[in-house]
């Protein structure tokens, strides 16, 4: 089973309840901690896990002009101006490329050859009885929904995977929504919140997946935020008061120690919502 | 040209929006574009009339016509993003690439040009304004981005505007290049925090590699004063401007809810420290003022 943490607003709590919530439920359920948010990993300066690294390849184009006859044809079947005819000769852009192997597919001559290159890399390991894993992209690189895609792509894990996503509602949002079984929704109730939360509500519609609400940083204005989940009929599994203690915690790295030391008492509904969810699956296999 | 200053994070929910809105205001004569397009918030906080309106039209919707298809499968073999299962297109795994389309012996792919959201100009206080707004779930952020530098960057110039400030999206990504690309100078805008930290380093060395200098700004200082220093050191030992810091202040959610800039609460301290903050960043980035 597959729970995935978005936003649409960054910095409205993602990685703070992915890692609150994956490291309370870790006690009960075995959990794989996922963080795919591959342009700006967090999740592991909260767990601090010795993380094994790999490096991930994609491929791209290289042409050998002593064949190339000057067809232009992959220029032309190229939807993302990464390979176009200068001179009668193709010239590739590689970081444009998304490696979709359309040009090397139609070359008549075989002059387009297919090379790896290095985007990424993905890390494991282990915190406590928690599984972690990350995705983490190159700087530079414009591929994170490849990454994203690669990181996620293995779903037969007998561990419920909680998946910390990328902030926003396109493309790297897409593809760590793609096959979750449950979206919970961290919402900001501000102004900015509200709207972005609008936007990342109508994705989990659009893409079909069930959803709740966890209110973070509830500072009191938010009657008309709660009016807004009702009317469109999500969930509100817990609400947090903003917790100046809880950003000291959080500015050292030590999620941990707030749940040691700290009354968490507001994140109870979102674990109970959770796990009645995770049973409920159970039972139905 | 129009000096063109675009304020990004790396991380989320650092204040890019509050601190963007507030900049506007500061300067005088000033245009501005939201480019955070899957999450624009800039006209949240501005009362403002929308001027004109476009589609953003980019990439290709495409659809597997069934009275045409002669099951082949051929393009299901050749789709790199296991987009084609059954004879039917997923367009949320879709990545338009076109290859299905070419290789089809029978015509039966069809490609239709896609809607991917509006992208509206518009007049307020504080001086006009180019928002996107890309539909949830679309792709093509950093092609809509470029597209909103575009028709900012024509009608600032139409009128005479003496800079152009970005409100960029977070993380490093493809919209991210596309709002800094070209620019005169960056404003990284971060937080005392290990997460504000790392994520400021990955997103200055996007911008340093692209040659664009750098400003860094600190928000909500207090939460971590040693985090700060370490910040301020980093800035230091690469040789990036410092703009200064920030403290926490409940003006900035107040500010949201009563649509109005930080820096138009007066007597706050929160004020007074943006004002400041602002001055360097263009001291720092702006050649003039060199």
């Amino acid at each position: 089973m597959r729970i995935v943490v978005v936003s649409g607003k960054g910095g409205a709590g993602k990685t703070t309840f992915s890692v609150i919530l994956s490291i309370l439920l870790s006690k009960e359920v075995d959990i794989e901690l996922i963080d795919s948010d591959v342009e700006e990993p967090n999740s592991n300066l909260f767990l601090n896990s010795a993380l094994e690294s790999a490096s991930v390849y994609r491929k791209i184009p290289r042409l050998n002009s002593e064949i190339c006859t000057g067809c232009g044809k992959c220029a032309d079947i190229c939807a993302y101006n990464s390979v176009v005819m200068v001179k009668q000769k193709p010239l590739i852009f590689t970081d444009l490329c998304h490696s979709c192997g359309g040009c090397v597919e139609v070359c008549p001559v075989n002059a387009l050859t297919e090379a790896d290159d290095k985007y990424g890399e993905i890390g494991s390991g282990t915190s406590g009885n928690m599984m972690f894993k990350e995705g983490r992209i190159d700087v530079g690189k414009i591929q994170s929904p490849m990454l994203i895609k690669e990181l996620l792509a293995d779903k037969s894990s007998d561990r419920v995977q909680i998946v910390d996503a990328p902030p926003g509602t396109a493309c790297n949002t897409v593809q760590a929504l793609y096959g979750a079984d449950f979206a919970l929704i961290v919402a900001e109730p501000t102004p900015f919140g509200t709207s972005d939360f609008k936007l990342i509500h109508e994705l989990t519609r659009v893409m079909n997946i069930d959803s709740a609400v966890v209110v973070n940083k509830d500072e009191g204005y938010s009657k008309d935020f709660y009016k807004l989940c009702e009317s469109l009929e999500v969930p509100v599994l817990a609400a947090v008061a903003f917790d100046e203690k809880l950003s000291q915690y959080y500015s050292v790295g030590n999620l941990k120690g707030y749940l040691e030391n700290e009354d968490i008492t507001s994140y109870k509904g979102a674990v109970d919502g959770l796990k009645s969810l995770i049973m409920s699956e159970k039972k139905n296999g | 040209m129009v000096d063109t200053i675009a304020v990004i994070s790396g991380k989320g929910g650092t204040g890019k929006s509050s601190l963007t809105r507030a900049f506007f205001e500061l300067e005088k004569n000033a245009y501005a574009a939201d480019c955070d397009v899957d999450g624009a918030n800039l006209f949240v906080s501005l009362d403002h009339d929308i001027v004109e309106s476009e589609d953003f039209i980019a990439g290709f919707d495409y659809e597997i016509d069934a009275e045409k298809c002669v099951h082949c499968s051929k393009c299901e073999k050749l789709c790199r993003f296991g987009a084609i299962k059954d004879f039917k297109i997923d367009s949320f795994l879709c990545e338009g690439c076109n290859v299905c389309y070419y290789v089809c012996g029978s015509e039966a792919v069809k490609k239709s040009p896609k809607n991917c959201g509006k992208i509206h100009r518009a007049k307020s206080n504080a001086g006009f304004f180019v928002y996107g707004r890309l539909v949830a779930g679309e792709e093509n952020s950093g092609k809509m981005v470029s597209r909103v530098r575009e028709i900012s960057k024509k009608h600032a110039e139409e009128i005479g505007s003496a800079m152009l400030i970005i409100d960029g999206p977070p993380g490093v990504g493809c919209p991210v290049i596309a709002s800094v690309t070209a620019t005169t100078g960056v404003v990284i805008v971060t937080e005392p925090t290990l997460s504000g930290l790392s994520d400021l380093k990955r997103a200055a060395g996007l911008v340093t590699g692209m040659n664009i200098p750098v400003s860094i700004v600190i928000n909500r200082a207090d939460i971590n004063t040693e985090i700060c220093e370490q910040i301020e050191k980093f800035a230091a030992d690469n040789a990036l401007s410092f703009a200064g810091r920030i403290n926490y202040s409940a003006i900035f959610n107040e500010s949201q809810r009563d649509r109005r800039s930080v820096v138009s609460y007066e007597e706050s301290s929160a004020a007074d420290e943006v004002k400041k903050v602002w001055k360097n960043i263009r001291k720092d980035l702006l050649k003039q003022e060199k």
